[in-house]
């Protein structure tokens, strides 16, 4: 019984990768050791990360960035050139367009963060439930699944924030309940072909409890292929946000935010093309960022790669 | 897969070029409150992309001779 309770732990604790610490102490390179190591080793996901890095920081400090307040408007000043004062020079009314856009960082990067949170929360329990139990709940809650992906994502956001009026709450939640069914699908997936695997066999042959298997055998193994998927969709979240703001759904009027800035600067593209270009830029290098990190991140946490140590 | 982006996407398109197209015509409506409209907008692209998919599936079919040898031997 003890030689099999050992075997058990020690099996189980090998893909557990969460606990770097331990791994550290007893001498060996975990598989996150080795992973971190093979992306610091990778230049674009480095690249990428300190542009996220950067784009954070300003996210946090955007007050003592701005030159001038983003929602104040003076009319005499609309539509200046960039000049001391105004760095990006101003838009249609006036205001400072490098201000709001230090600002809409603030706007798009925490909705993108929400969303994500709320489609995790939702998502891991309801696949891993699906993948566990099998059979009649996987059967039911994968409907469920396929119901919702016959839709479009992007249209049926678009009439759920459609329904529910504008605001960048309803489109995080729109974006909530068009996103999560993806991440389902890919967790199940993922759940039934580790539940099979020997290591959890083992765990419950040493009495693990269902819930303790789950969270102490499978979650782990689920999570690395999770975390890749959610950096390369922190770009197209973005996108989308920016894209439902551009029609007008999301942040309301004075709040600045890039796809509404790019909203209010496409009546002005002829004369004053910078109101568009700069917004664009903007979503362009942060998304851009994040699917560098991500493939960095798919490349360093392969569990091919894990296994061939 | 991809056919939903473009679906998605040309909703912005129309948007910003004014072009009367139904993307245009539903992101009115959402404006104006016209519900049957904005539902009647969601069921016809579902429609369209489960339609999409299906011609996906079925030319697989038909470019791919393995797979119609592997489904005459599942069936």
């Amino acid at each position: 019984m003890s030689i099999s309770k050992n075997s058990g732990i020690g099996v189980a604790d090998y893909p557990a990768a969460g606990k770097l610490k331990h791994q550290s102490e007893t001498g060996t390179y975990g598989p996150l050791t080795t992973a971190l190591e093979r992306l610091l080793q990778d230049k674009l996901a480095l690249l990428g990360f300190g542009i996220i890095l950067v784009v954070v920081i300003i996210t946090v400090f955007a007050p003592y960035f701005a030159p001038n307040d983003p929602v104040k408007v003076d009319l005499m000043q609309r539509l200046v050139p960039p000049q001391a004062q105004y760095p990006l020079g101003t838009d249609h009314l006036g205001r400072c367009l490098l201000s709001r856009l230090l600002y809409g960082t603030r706007a798009s990067l925490t909705t993108a963060a929400l969303v994500l949170a709320a489609i995790m929360l939702i998502s891991i329990p309801f696949g891993t439930l699906a993948g566990y139990c099998g059979g009649r709940v996987d059967n039911i809650l994968m409907r469920i699944v396929d119901v919702l992906l016959a839709f479009p994502g992007l249209i049926l956001a678009l009439v759920i924030s459609g329904m529910l009026g504008p605001g960048l709450l309803n489109v995080m939640l729109a974006l909530v309940a068009v996103w999560w069914v993806g991440y389902a699908r890919v967790i199940r997936g993922m759940v039934l072909s580790v539940k099979e695997k020997e290591f959890v066999l083992a765990a419950r042959a040493c009495g693990t409890s269902g819930l303790g298997i789950i969270i102490r055998h499978i979650l782990p193994n689920v999570l690395s292929p999770v975390i890749v998927l959610a950096t390369l969709d922190m770009g197209k979240l973005i996108i989308a946000i920016s894209g439902l703001s551009f029609l007008g759904l999301g942040s309301q009027p004075p709040a600045p935010e890039w796809g509404a800035m790019l909203n209010d600067g496409h009546s002005y593209m002829q004369v004053a093309p910078q109101l568009m270009i700069y917004p664009g830029l903007c979503i362009m290098m942060v998304v851009l960022a994040f699917n560098l990190l991500g493939d960095g991140l798919r490349d360093a946490l392969d569990p091919r790669g894990i296994v061939r140590l | 897969m991809s056919f939903g982006h473009l679906l998605g996407g040309a909703v912005i398109v129309e948007t910003i070029f004014a072009w009367p197209g139904v993307g245009k015509f539903a992101v009115d409506s959402i404006f104006n409150r016209d519900y049957p409209v904005i539902q009647g907008y969601a069921l016809f692209m579902a429609v369209v992309f489960v339609l999409a998919n299906l011609l996906v599936d079925l030319s697989y079919v038909s470019l791919d001779p393995r797979i119609r040898l592997e489904r005459g031997d599942n069936r």
